[in-house]
């Protein structure tokens, strides 16, 4: 629980950093829109690994800056080659937040759902009583 | 503990950064759709902004171009007018100083004659000489035309030679110039007309609205000066 209220507190203040850095040129911004698509799907990747209970630190933060600056690249090389290279790192980053938010979306139901039954388990049973 | 706190941290840093950075990238996009372009895509806009600058520059080339041979033209025309002018001017200018031209004008037909005594070749040489004086621009004497190498002699004190060629009285003495100027240095008190009858010669002359001289038609040889 404590780690949702740090996410929580950290994205209001990176918020309110983001909204007073200054905007950057246009020619940049393709890079930094690739980039935060990658960011973000090493996040929902490090809340599947938190759910999974298989969460490792280095694995998360060297896949956050890797995958960011990987995308980043590719994007780059992309515009050298005039090949769009940033698509397929869109499609592989978006497919795989939307496998993720799948995982964690099963598992809270799941939860959830055990939550429920247990709840209404014990109601039938004392109402069976 | 120890590893769970530096767990937190290190994802409370990492979301910051990915906010921050989302949000940046909103204000960048926002500015951007304000600014107009924003509806393109780079790439359009790169192909645009190319192709846009490959042609202005092709018309920029051929504007250069068209202006440079314009300019050059120009000067050929005002070059070629100016010298044609120029020298046409100086061509005229330098025959009618040699005297290679037939030349009409006001101008005074003056006849000196013996009388008394015989008009000498000073006599005459005193009227070229105030003739030039008064701005006569063409003289000619019985019909020959005094130019810059003309010379009068007096040859074993029995003729008067000018250019070579025996010259007798009457001599007519045509004059193209200011009218006014010629009678006057003709009248004027020790003047030609002064000169003339003082020493025994006579001397008439009428003033011509319309006068002709012709031009001289020996070639000046010019041999010595450079």
């Amino acid at each position: 629980m404590i780690i949702y209220i740090t996410i929580a507190i950290c994205s209001v203040l990176g918020i309110l950093v983001g909204l007073n850095l200054p905007t950057i040129s246009y020619s940049y911004s393709g890079y930094l829109a690739i980039a935060i698509v990658a960011a973000l799907d090493s996040v929902f990747g490090g809340i599947t690994s938190i759910l999974k209970k298989n969460f490792d630190i280095k694995i998360f933060v060297s896949g956050f800056f890797g995958n960011a600056i990987l995308a980043m690249l590719l994007t780059y090389l992309g515009e050298k080659l005039n090949v769009d290279i940033y698509l397929a790192a869109v499609i592989v980053f978006v497919g795989r937040m939307f496998t993720n938010l799948s995982i964690i979306r099963r598992m809270y139901i799941e939860k959830w759902a055990k939550k429920y039954e247990k709840k209404n388990g014990t109601k039938k049973a004392t109402s069976e009583k | 503990m120890k590893g769970k706190i530096v767990m937190l941290v290190t994802v409370g840093i990492i979301c910051m950064l990915l906010t921050s950075a989302m949000f940046v990238q909103f204000n960048t996009v926002q500015v951007i759709e304000e600014s107009g372009v924003g509806a393109m895509r780079e790439s359009e806009l790169r192909s645009e902004y190319s192709e846009l600058k490959s042609k202005s520059d092709e018309i920029e080339a051929s504007l250069n171009e068209v202006q440079q041979s314009i300019s050059e033209y120009q000067n050929q025309l005002t070059d070629n007018q100016g010298s044609i002018s120029l020298l046409r001017e100086d061509y005229n200018k330098a025959n009618c100083d040699l005297g290679y031209t037939d030349v009409k004008g006001p101008g005074i037909i003056i006849t000196i004659s013996d009388r008394d005594e015989l008009v000498e070749y000073y006599d005459l040489l005193f009227a070229l000489n105030e003739l030039k004086y008064a701005g006569a621009e063409a003289i000619s004497i019985n019909d020959r035309r005094v130019v810059n190498t003309t010379f009068i002699a007096n040859i074993q004190d029995r003729y008067l030679v000018m250019d070579g060629q025996r010259i007798t009285s009457p001599y007519t003495i045509k004059v193209i110039g200011d009218t006014k100027y010629l009678e006057s240095v003709i009248n004027i008190k020790g003047g030609l007309k002064d000169e003339m009858e003082n020493n025994g010669k006579s001397i008439s002359y009428t003033v011509e609205d319309e006068l002709f001289i012709g031009k001289y038609n020996e070639l000046i040889e010019i041999n010595y000066g450079e």
